[in-house]
């Protein structure tokens, strides 16, 4: 460009030798604005970044002048950066003279080399967003399948974080079933949790969907969690493994040397066996039912034991007797089993979850 | 023991049996000895490697660890956590990035060792055994039953177990096995037989099955040999044992066996219907043959000893005692088993009467015997004579007489069941009179644990046993006080086996008996130490633990009979496989 006004000059001014008219020749301003890098509501403690978007008729060269400033709710603003590339990036501060920021404003101004400004200063006024306080609540207890049995202890977590840094305080509400009687549930705040955060404990006192409703507040927002609880009756216990595994319907075991049969396994929510230690706080151990019919007997006779594994000795019986071992299982429930006697298991619930099994053994 | 709230808390983990992840890293597969040796993390081609310094430390000891990873790339951090009982054992870094350790295993037991190496690399985790100096050693079967959604058939793996502490007996392997298809056959024919499949490594480990009427199965088991059962359902075919059988082969091949026919007599000589005989050799039994109409019988057998014991069973109603004898029947075609002439008597009208009081509608059991109750003949040679019994329960009527019921004269135990204990009295049939049986007795104790002071809440199980025991007999119980005290109260003259057990399994149980029940005190009742033997039950073929299994530890070289499946401790293995079985410590010889 020069060039082409240095050769204006000489024409001119052989113009000029001839008479002609000749001068300087006029710079423009540059032209500026702001170009927002990130998509999304600004948030406190987040960051921005703009480019400046330039254009000088004139082709100079340009500097940049950022300044970025943050505001509170009360209008009290305070410069916080300032900058001169053409990205600007800047980390939005959670406070304000002690306050949230609410506001930031991002001015810029831009000259060419010989001192010609942008008109008019590009200036930004964003909203700034508060973050919600982060809320995880948990539950523990004897949970199996997503549900509790009743009567037994559930301790509910609760730990609430601001990515902003603010103090955040925790509501709790219980929203208990039909049904449920305050002076029977406990809902209760338990001291010190050792990994942070608060801690209830719940006892239910009825069946049905309890409800735990945790606030967090950050004192400028709050953020609800709602923490389902299931509490279901407690479920029968299912026969696991077992020691021997029970003849086929019609077949029968040898039965030709002394011969224990055990249940060693039985999953429940509530009563397991093997037992679980004594001061476990939920747990408590299978209640064994044992019947015998023997050769010739119209039906099964009760024993009068209740641990996990029965004993029969061929000795007590003739070679080709048929004898039945029976064993039945319950948790602290007590239901009765309402299969019929001559079926050899029993299922409560029908789901293959078995409550009764029958040894069949032949004697030799 | 200085494991015991470790031990307790995965025991809650073993009995909470929701579903979850397992644990990463572990000893290496099957390692029985407790993984002394190199174990590995392994995740997909990234391998962390353990090795320790001695391989079996006695405590105290200064042990090295040495830890690399195969398969990993870039730098690699080591961070090392060393516990004991839950508790940080603080180790020392052997060189600049920590590679390789050492920690001091001031006490015996176990040491759980994990090194995180970060990036893909699981993180390896394992106990190592540190042996109290002088432990005493014990064979322990642990006997492992898979629940239904594990196709694996019940197994066996002998650990020795140190004393003095406890001990991590590494992973398990629950081998799936192969489902062999099983053929029975007779003359090509199929047969239809309850089979029994002993392993020779493992013979407590038995795995028990059916052919249909089609004579054909399937069975899922370890690979290795087999002592097979075979007891058709036909009374045309002999039960028969095959001893070292390959599963591989598929084929059970049956027989008739030999022939043994015979007649059955009373005491004048006229046939007896309906009896039912058999015998057995060599464990083996033989067909069960019913008397025909001219007491004539014949059974089907093998011989496999060299006696065979004979049973003959009367007919139901039937005076006639059983007999049982043992005679040697090799080579024999016919016998004539013939009842001697026994005394009987009408016990109809007998008062049954405990502790003076009478015994209304109670059942009365009533086991009599006598020798010299009959022969068993091959023609004129006497080969046997028998022993005669009689075992029933009758039903005394309100009053607390007994019902018609002709029985041999002889010596008998009689118990009479009724609230509580029951009673028994030892009589010669016929009674004189009533039949008196005394009332209940307290037979009282203290337990005491292996450390020193009370066992309170000690659980005691009291089972008949002799002539009596029966199915169906009461088990009385008791559970210890605070002060250890407790009270049995038993059928007086009664014979029982006692077990005492401790409920947070700190102690081993303890097992006594008492002979002729009386009001007695047993004095203290010392419980001995028990040690917690830990583990991981995994499925073959799986890097995660298999849930659900039951797992019972059984003693191995010190026990015979029905001992072998009673166990000294049982177990659940929980979400990740793991387990925790108390057994008897072994000790330590200073």
């Amino acid at each position: 460009m020069r060039r082409v006004l240095a050769l204006g000059s000489l024409v001119a001014l052989a113009v000029g030798g001839a008479g002609c008219f000749y001068g300087d020749a006029i710079n423009e301003r540059p032209s500026a604005e702001i170009q927002r890098l990130d998509a999304g509501v600004p948030a406190r403690g987040g960051q921005l970044s703009f480019r400046a978007i330039t254009d000088d008729p004139d082709d100079d060269a340009v500097t940049y002048g950022w300044r970025f400033e943050t505001c509170n709710g009360a209008g009290i603003c305070a410069a916080s950066e300032t900058g001169v590339d053409p990205v600007f990036t800047v980390s939005i501060p959670v406070r304000v003279e002690d306050a949230p920021t609410v506001q930031v404003v991002v001015t810029l101004d831009v000259a060419d080399e010989w001192g010609a400004v942008a008109r008019p200063t590009q200036r930004l006024v964003l909203d700034v967003v508060n973050n919600l306080p982060d809320l995880t609540v948990q539950r523990r207890g004897r949970e199996l399948g997503g549900a509790f049995p009743p009567d037994v202890p559930i301790v509910v977590s609760a730990r609430g974080t601001d990515r902003d840094g603010d103090a955040v305080t925790l509501a709790w509400e219980l929203f208990p079933p039909r049904g449920s009687v305050p002076a029977d549930r406990r809902f209760e705040p338990l001291p010190d949790p050792p990994g942070g955060g608060e801690e209830r404990l719940l006892l239910p006192d009825v069946e049905g969907s309890w409800r735990v409703r945790v606030t967090a507040s950050d004192g400028v927002d709050v953020r609800v969690v709602d923490l389902p609880i299931l509490v279901v009756p407690a479920r029968p216990p299912c026969l696991g493994a077992l020691d021997p595994a029970p003849p086929p319907p019609g077949a029968a075991l040898l039965l030709d040397q002394p011969r224990r049969f055990a249940v060693l396994v039985v999953e429940d929510d509530l009563d397991v066996f093997p037992a679980p230690p004594p001061d476990d706080p939920y747990l408590g151990v299978t209640g064994f039912r044992w019947y015998v019919r023997g050769p010739g007997a119209a039906g099964f006779a009760h024993v009068d034991t209740d641990v996990a594994a029965f004993e029969l000795d061929p000795a007590q019986f003739d070679p080709g007797d048929l004898v039945d071992v029976r064993v039945e299982i319950d948790d602290r429930v007590g239901r009765a089993v309402q299969c019929a006697a001559d079926a050899a298991t029993c299922s409560f619930a029908q789901d293959g979850c078995l409550q009764r099994l029958t040894w069949t053994v032949e004697v030799r | 023991m200085s494991g015991h709230a470790a031990r307790l808390a995965v025991l809650a983990a073993g009995v909470a049996l929701g579903a979850g992840a397992a644990a990463c890293g572990a000893m290496g597969a099957d390692d029985s000895d407790g993984g002394q040796d190199a174990a590995t993390g392994d995740a997909g081609g990234c391998y962390v490697v353990v090795a320790f310094q001695p391989t079996a430390p006695v405590a105290p000891a200064t042990v090295v660890a040495h830890g690399d990873v195969v398969g990993a790339q870039g730098v690699v951090t080591y961070t090392w956590v060393v516990r004991k009982a839950g508790v940080d054992v603080p180790v020392t870094a052997l060189d600049p990035d920590g590679r390789d350790i050492q920690f001091d295993a001031a006490t015996a037991g176990v040491y759980d060792v994990e090194l995180h190496v970060g990036g893909p690399c699981l993180p390896f985790a394992g106990g190592l055994n540190v042996t109290a100096p002088g432990a005493n050693t014990r064979a322990v079967r642990l006997r492992m039953v898979p629940p239904g959604s594990i196709d694996a058939p019940p197994q066996e793996r002998i650990v020795i177990v140190p004393g003095g502490a406890d001990f991590a007996a590494g992973v398990l392997v629950l081998d799936a096995g192969n489902l062999y298809p099983i053929a029975a056959r007779a003359a090509g024919a199929p047969v239809s037989a309850y089979l029994r499949f002993t392993s020779r490594a493992t013979p407590d480990a038995v795995v028990e099955a059916f052919t249909g009427a089609g004579g054909d199965t399937a069975v899922r088991l370890v690979p290795g040999r087999y002592d097979v059962l075979v007891v058709p359902t036909s009374s045309a075919l002999a039960p028969r044992l095959i001893t070292d059988w390959d599963p591989l082969t598929g084929q059970l091949a049956l027989a008739a066996g030999t022939a043994l026919a015979g007649t059955v007599l009373d005491a004048g000589g006229a046939p007896v219907v309906g009896a039912r005989v058999s015998l057995t050799s060599g464990g083996v039994p033989s067909t069960v043959a019913t008397t025909a109409v001219d007491g004539s019988f014949t059974v089907r057998w093998r011989e496999g000893g060299a006696v065979e014991a004979l049973a003959v069973i009367p007919p139901a109603g039937s005076a006639l005692p059983r007999l049982d004898a043992d005679v040697e029947l090799g080579g024999r075609a016919a016998i004539t088993v013939r009842h001697a002439a026994v005394a009987t008597s009408e016990l109809g009208g007998t008062a049954v009467r405990v502790g003076g009081v009478a015994a209304a509608a109670a059942d009365v059991l009533v086991d009599v015997g006598v020798a010299g109750a009959g022969t068993v003949r091959d023609g004129a040679t006497l080969l046997a004579t028998a022993r005669g019994s009689q075992r029933r329960v009758l039903r005394t009527d309100g009053a607390g007489a007994l019902p018609a019921a002709r029985l041999i004269d002889g010596p008998a135990a009689i118990f009479v069941a009724g609230p509580g204990p029951g009673a028994t009295a030892a009589v010669t049939l016929p009674p004189a009179g009533a039949i008196d049986a005394a009332a209940p007795v307290m037979v009282t104790g203290r337990v005491l644990r292996a450390a020193g002071g009370a066992r309170g809440d000690a659980r005691l199980r009291a089972t008949l046993t002799g002539p009596l025991a029966h199915a169906g007999a009461p088990a009385p119980t008791a559970v210890a006080g605070a002060d250890g005290r407790f009270v049995l109260v038993l059928a007086a003259g009664g014979s029982y086996a006692v077990t005492i057990a401790d409920p947070t399994a700190d102690d081993a149980a303890l097992a006594t008996s008492v002979v002729g029940a009386s009001t007695r005190d047993l004095g203290d009742l010392t419980l001995a130490p028990a040690i917690a033997v830990t583990g991981e039950v995994r499925a073959s073929g799986q890097s995660v633990g298999a849930r659900a299994v039951g797992l019972a530890a059984l003693c191995h070289l010190d026990c015979t009979g029905i001992e072998r499946s009673r166990p000294l401790g049982e177990a659940v293995t929980d979400a990740a496989g793991r387990f925790t079985v108390a057994v008897p410590d072994p000790g330590v010889t200073p």
